[in-house]
């Protein structure tokens, strides 16, 4: 188990933010070129300094409850959200409150949330942390979480019967690695 | 000029009165275009303020009339005229309404088809193009459009504004509905630039309504000292064209749209429902639009409405018409007859508002309350189907079913023209949601949903695709909005091609495609070529959506059939993801 986590996650984790202009053909290029289209250069600094999701939300990762959260999330919102924005500040808010978004969205799921603190307390949810990589970063997470332990796994068969197993509800990754399961 | 229409309040303080002054000339006005009625409301300084038209109607009725050389809309009703208008002369023909129906739709959608049957004249072809849409001046059927329709009656509506302040207006917050596609909106964006009104944002209806709720819920809390905590509200919204649901979770100003849901059926449908049951020969009869015609649906028209209104309160009704030509219905049309002719439209009224509470992630006990807003909330089936699916025994009550939204309008004009107010009633934030699914074709006609419905606004959200051929060098991103699971079920907003991409075998390539939704609501997609990485690929591709002007249903056909398969993409298996 423990061989799989240091093979499968490096290549896609905080090395390649360590040393970004040498670094592998990883996400990390790609995501900061399909960012750069858009919003001018991002450095590699400023991605690294990525915070959590819970310096995100300014709240402690340590027994904050599901309330807490929600009313962090208001708070930020209020504070990002372009519609409340001074006109000079709105790119720059739009892009935080899309983060904030996503840390209240991760945090707000419980299961979600327990694999985020499996991945953060190892140290590598640094990793791949950007609104417009979401995807690939909670595949990541849920790989993680599979590959580590078993409470991922269970979290994950958790996650799976509370929300009701149909087709519509399942994030369109997952219905197709699903497809993807069945064919195999 | 200012000080004359002001009303100011006892507890005012002059300070909060200058400064409301010297704001208020750029207050945007909220408007709700209803499919039959339409209204507008102002921040007066301290409150929402509904205006009124000449003739002391709050609700106008959307049509625009047209006579010789002279067009007038439904917002003063003719009433600078020798007479006003009756609802005869809407339905002679010579008036077009139900635009909110028609505008920006092709003449395949079953919207327009149902349309056909209106007094007016709207002609099919049947390929995915605008239809054909004239109205009666001088025994001769004279060509518009729904946009041109819908500006003339904007044009009457800013003037009313402005007539009443006494200074020119030109932003504004428009309310659609939910079902509204993208390429909707932007032909009500159209409109409102053809009458000079700046549309500075579009609220969906429901979302309207719970802003609304938001600021009620903020003054219940600075009253009362209460807990704050998060309120969890249903809407439900329909009107003569449209159903609308949505799911709004409240605190301290913040309203959180959760999920979103809407479909095309409205007391439209059921007023056409209806008008079938009472004249079974109805659509054979109707379908030449000769004079005679005309004038017996019109009278067949107005008996319906007035049944289908009084129905809400009385148990059966008695119609008597004489449509001329030997023609009569005379017919006691009970509630329980009326609940079965329409049943497929309550139907799909359940459908949506399951799906919203399902797309919310939450059962009937989560809701605090139940909002029921528009014309057809008044009928009492719709109010025992809402009621008993969100497990409530009443609803909300402190909200006026007609002018909620207009109302929500205007407050939202007033935050977005970044009005303040001292006491507070104005400090309140949504936090919108997407309504459908953003994606692309790939893997053969598949949409693969790039922005899943009900995402928060601003977002953004990427996927790599691949190539399908070996040394493809091309490919086509085509841009699709709906909730269908082939590509083609859905709207097409526009395309545009990848080109110089890396000679390679097929799925060695990676495409990423990125879709932005930015605070002003406009949707961007991004797309280039990240695998491999070099001086050899091309640069991003940039484009701003919806491209496509008219005649989208003709455009993806010709896609298809210009170039089958060849410039196809296909979703790249996560597994091959690092």
């Amino acid at each position: 188990m423990p061989n799989l986590t240091t093979t499968s996650f490096p290549a896609a984790s905080g090395g390649a933010f360590r040393r970004p202009a040498a670094g592998p053909p990883s996400r990390t290029l790609l995501r900061a070129r399909a960012t750069t289209a858009r919003q001018g250069v991002r450095t590699a600094e400023q991605q690294q300094q990525q915070p959590t999701f819970y310096e995100l939300l300014g709240i402690s990762a340590e027994g904050t409850s599901f309330e807490d959260v929600r009313a962090a999330y208001r708070r930020m919102a209020r504070k990002y959200h372009p519609d409340v924005s001074p006109p000079g500040a709105a790119g720059e808010h739009t892009r935080r409150f899309i983060q904030v978004q996503e840390a209240y969205e991760t945090l707000s799921d419980p299961s979600r949330r327990s694999s985020y603190d499996r991945a953060l307390a190892r140290g590598v949810c640094r990793l791949a942390f950007s609104p417009a990589s979401r995807h690939h970063h909670q595949e990541q997470e849920e790989m993680s979480g599979w590959r580590t332990s078993w409470e991922g796994q269970i979290a994950e068969l958790k996650k799976r019967s509370t929300v009701k197993d149909s087709e519509e509800n399942l994030s369109w990754g997952a219905r197709m690695r699903r497809r993807r399961a069945e064919q195999l | 000029m200012a000080e004359q229409f002001y009303t100011v309040a006892s507890d005012s303080e002059t300070t909060g009165e200058e400064k409301a002054q010297q704001t208020f000339p750029d207050v945007a006005i909220g408007i709700d275009i209803g499919t039959s009625k339409c209204s507008v409301a102002v921040w007066n300084g301290h409150q929402v303020e509904l205006l009124k038209n000449t003739r002391s109607q709050k609700g106008m009725r959307s049509y625009v009339m047209f006579k010789d050389d002279t067009l007038s809309a439904g917002v003063t009703g003719g009433a600078t005229k020798e007479h006003a208008h009756e609802e005869r002369d809407v339905l002679s023909g010579s008036a077009i309404f139900n635009m909110k129906r028609l505008i920006g739709r092709m003449d395949t959608d079953e919207v327009v088809q149902a349309s056909k049957t209106l007094p007016f004249l709207v002609q099919t072809l049947g390929i995915g193009v605008r239809p054909f849409i004239a109205a009666l001046v001088n025994n001769m059927w004279r060509s518009t459009t729904p946009e041109e329709v819908l500006a003339i009656f904007l044009l009457e509506l800013k003037a009313l504004v402005e007539m009443h302040y006494k200074h020119p207006v030109r932003n504004t917050i428009l309310t659609i509905p939910v079902a509204f596609s993208r390429f909707q909106q932007t032909r009500i964006e159209r409109a409102c630039a053809m009458a000079g009104l700046h549309v500075l944002r579009l609220m969906p209806e429901p979302t309207a309504v719970a802003l609304l709720y938001a600021q009620q819920q903020q003054q219940l809390l600075h009253d009362n000292m209460g807990s704050g905590i998060e309120k969890i509200a249903l809407i439900f919204n329909m009107g003569a064209g449209y159903c609308d649901v949505a799911v709004s979770a409240t605190a301290g100003g913040v309203s959180q749209i959760r999920a979103l849901s809407g479909c095309t059926v409205g007391g439209e449908d059921i007023l056409q429902n209806v008008m079938r049951h009472l004249h079974p020969n109805f659509d054979s009869l109707f379908a030449g639009h000769t004079m005679d015609r005309i004038k017996s649906m019109g009278l067949l028209r107005i008996a319906t409405q007035d049944a289908v209104h009084k129905l809400t309160t009385q148990e059966s009704i008695e119609i008597n018409v004489d449509l001329g030509g030997g023609q009569k219905v005379s017919k006691v049309l009970g509630r329980a007859e009326f609940e079965q002719v329409n049943k497929m439209i309550f139907e799909e009224c359940e459908r949506v508002i399951k799906q919203c509470l399902h797309d919310a992630k939450l059962a009937p006990e989560d809701i605090n309350d139940v909002i029921l807003v528009g014309g057809c909330s008044r009928i009492p089936k719709i109010r025992s189907l809402v009621l008993g699916l969100c497990k409530k025994a009443d609803s909300y009550a402190s909200i006026d079913v007609l002018e909620a939204a207009v109302s929500g309008a205007a407050l939202e004009g007033a935050i977005a023209s970044g009005v303040t107010d001292p006491s507070g009633s104005l400090d309140l934030l949504t936090i919108q949601a997407t309504p459908m699914n953003l994606g692309i074709r790939a893997d053969g006609d598949t949409f693969a949903a790039i922005i899943p419905r009900n995402t928060a606004v601003p977002a953004r959200r990427d996927m790599l695709f691949t190539t399908t051929h070996d040394n493809q060098t091309e490919a086509l991103v085509a841009v699709y909005e709906g909730e269908g699971k082939q590509a083609e079920e859905n709207h097409l907003l526009g395309y545009f091609k990848i080109t110089g991409i890396p000679a390679a075998p097929k799925g060695a390539v990676e495409i990423n495609v990125c879709m932005d939704i930015d605070a002003a609501n406009v949707l961007r997609v991004f797309a280039g070529v990240v695998k491999p990485q070099g001086p050899a690929t091309p640069p991003f591709i940039e484009v701003r959506m919806p491209t496509l002007d008219d005649g989208h249903g003709w455009c993806g056909q010709a896609l298809a059939k210009m170039y089958g398969g060849n410039l196809d993409l296909a979703v790249l298996p996560k597994k091959l993801q690092p």
